[in-house]
């Protein structure tokens, strides 16, 4: 039988809903690549893959790239950057602190806001990625908490 | 009572041929056993005399400087939708069917007040249950429902319900009538592995779970707004896309439960971005921090869309949509922002690529006396596009990131930046070169495989 849903909440509401954070990951930084330095990147990401090293993240830089991996490789990715050659810095106790926000692209503004809301903490952001229903913030893990804070007091403000 | 929404979309009602097919898949349904229930998009797309483009254009000819009223706006709208459902109905009598056209508030569509983006908070279905029950078939305006302010004014205030808004109409409805099945008619069979535009041969996707389609959405493919997908997928209401044009059996959207998956899904891609690039090298950390979040709430605070974003120790980076790149534009070039220092403010002065603009030059010319001015250049790379690789876990393996540059790399198609979540992979190329990238891609993941 159909039903009355007057008061039945069809659609969440707008802005983060809800905040989450994923702990154990690492970030490398690669650095001073040789020209070309498209090919440089890729023998980098080559040599990652071949040790079966699955990367999130990937950003291109200037003179190189960074990506997050799943602390428990971070060893094996220094010593396989490292054998290399490459110039590289490991940024260890990484969390990905995670803005839940439905349609975050339809609300206009909203991942610069959540955006500037993290920003504001003080907390150097590492990176930052967006899916339908989400904003992933990188960040050091022992300021998740407080990133996580900062965008949670904003629930209402929309 | 099996209840079946039928929703179609504005090329679907665009001629009389159209609604002529149209009409003829509502009566399949009734003279399969269904109720259908049916939601209509506004006739036709941009250009078109009835088109909400078009009825936007009334207004703004009036005045090109001056913004409409979202409420004002609202209602010139949702009249695109009026004047559809009420042909749609009356088409539907001439082949014999009683019908009887809602505006969405007499279907009992219930909205917050948020003008041109309004969102379902209830639904009382009564007038349309008892339609059905006197053998009318109802005919809904998408997009549209009201807001009762609760302030004992009379009536309630239109509202509309933002990008797309007509797939929620049907969705909400489809839940309200517990519907048998919520049907997406389109133009196209259903979900394709890339636009057919680019990949004629792009098969259509038998299955897809919610969170593919409406991250396949959210990175430019519009078949189905994933609010529909939202909603359907909250109250378990069976949802599919299909074609009004053709007999092919479509799309159905289903829980990740019910269909783990495929490798790869689909290849999307996000046209028409401007890449903007932030120099912060030369400040230190705490005023970059500072840099950083005024430009980001300044964005939030213009209501931009960003895409692409990055952020780095030796700058910031992010994409918006060509559409917003002027407004951009006017709050970057000159912009000032004075830092606290303690002692004498550190000033530092935007200006868009490495040679001042006008306006840039004069702020520098009134700042000189202050002190020092750090000049911040941004870069740009106009004509851009986001090319995004759609899937699951397998997009976290290794090496695929490696195969999506390398494969790009190989055909001289160059990657000015990257991003990644979950359910995909994205590469900003050039827009020319956004044909050639789609085609490869689904080339180099065997796209035209899937099912």
């Amino acid at each position: 039988m159909p039903q009355d849903l007057a008061g039945t909440e069809f659609e969440r509401r707008r802005g983060a809903t809800t905040v989450e954070i994923r702990d154990g990951f690492a970030q490398v930084h690669v650095q001073e690549l040789t020209e070309p330095i498209h090919e440089s990147r890729l023998f980098v990401l080559e040599r990652i893959a071949q040790v079966g090293i699955s990367i999130d993240f990937l950003k291109l830089t200037t003179d190189g790239l960074s990506f997050l991996i799943p602390e428990a490789r971070a060893e094996l990715a220094q010593r396989c950057l490292s054998e290399g050659g490459h110039r590289f810095e490991l940024h260890h106790d990484r969390s990905i602190v995670l803005a839940n926000a439905v349609n975050m692209r339809d609300e206009e503004g909203l991942i610069a806001r959540i955006v500037s809301v993290a920003i504001a903490t003080g907390v150097p952001i590492d990176h930052l990625a967006d899916m339908h229903d989400r904003l992933l913030i990188v960040v050091e893990q022992s300021g998740a908490r407080q990133v996580a804070h900062a965008i949670e007091s904003t629930r209402g403000s929309e | 009572m099996k209840v079946r929404v039928m929703k179609f979309g504005g090329t679907s009602v665009a001629t009389p041929e159209a609604r002529h097919q149209a009409c003829l898949r509502v009566i399949s349904a009734k003279e399969q056993g269904f109720e259908p229930v049916v939601v209509v998009s506004a006739i036709g797309r941009k250009g078109q005399p009835y088109a909400t483009d078009t009825l936007i254009g009334l207004l703004k000819d009036i005045d090109p400087t001056v913004s409409p009223e979202p409420r004002e706006l609202d209602l010139m709208v949702a009249c695109g939708e009026i004047l559809s459902a009420v042909i749609f109905a009356h088409t539907l009598k001439t082949l014999g069917h009683r019908s009887r056209s809602f505006r969405g508030g007499q279907a009992g569509i219930r909205t917050d007040g948020v003008f041109g983006n309004a969102r379902v908070i209830g639904i009382i279905p009564t007038s349309l249950v008892k339609s059905l029950d006197e053998g009318f078939i109802p005919v809904i305006c998408g997009f549209q429902g009201v807001y009762v302010a609760g302030d004992g004014a009379p009536g309630a205030e239109l509202t509309t319900l933002g990008r797309g808004g007509s797939d929620t109409t049907a969705a909400a409805i489809g839940a309200a009538l517990k519907a048998d099945a919520v049907e997406i008619y389109t133009d196209v069979d259903g979900v394709k592995t890339a636009d057919p535009d680019y990949v004629p041969a792009a098969p259509t996707l038998r299955k897809v779970s919610y969170d593919e389609v409406a991250e396949i959405a959210h990175l430019g493919a519009k078949v189905l707004h994933p609010r529909a997908a939202e909603i359907a997928m909250k109250f378990d209401i069976p949802l599919w896309v299909k074609s009004t044009f053709s007999e092919d059996e479509g799309t159905e959207i289903v829980t990740r439960e019910a269909f783990p998956g495929r490798r790869v899904t689909g290849l999307t891609h996000t046209g028409r971005l401007v890449y903007l690039r932030f120099d912060l090298a030369g400040a230190p950390a705490e005023h970059r921090t500072a840099l950083e979040a005024h430009v980001y709430e300044m964005m939030a605070r213009y209501g931009i869309n960003l895409f692409m974003m990055n952020l780095s120790p030796t700058g910031i980076g992010f994409a918006v949509p060509r559409g917003q790149f002027s407004t951009v534009e006017d709050l970057l070039d000159g912009l000032v922002i004075p830092i606290d220092t303690g002692g004498s403010p550190a000033i530092y002065l935007f200006q868009m690529g490495h040679r001042p603009s006008r306006e840039a030059e004069t702020q520098a010319k009134l700042l000189a006396p202050l002190g020092e001015i750090r000049t911040v250049a941004l870069e740009l790379t106009e004509n851009c596009t986001m090319v995004s690789l759609i899937g699951h876990e397998y997009l976290q393996e290794a090496g695929v990131f490696l195969s999506v540059l390398r494969t790009l790399h190989e055909a001289q198609i160059q990657v000015l930046q990257t991003s990644d979540s979950d359910l995909s992979l994205s590469c900003l190329v050039p827009e020319s070169e956004t044909e050639r990238a789609v085609r490869l891609l689904h080339d180099r993941f065997r796209l035209h495989e899937v099912r």
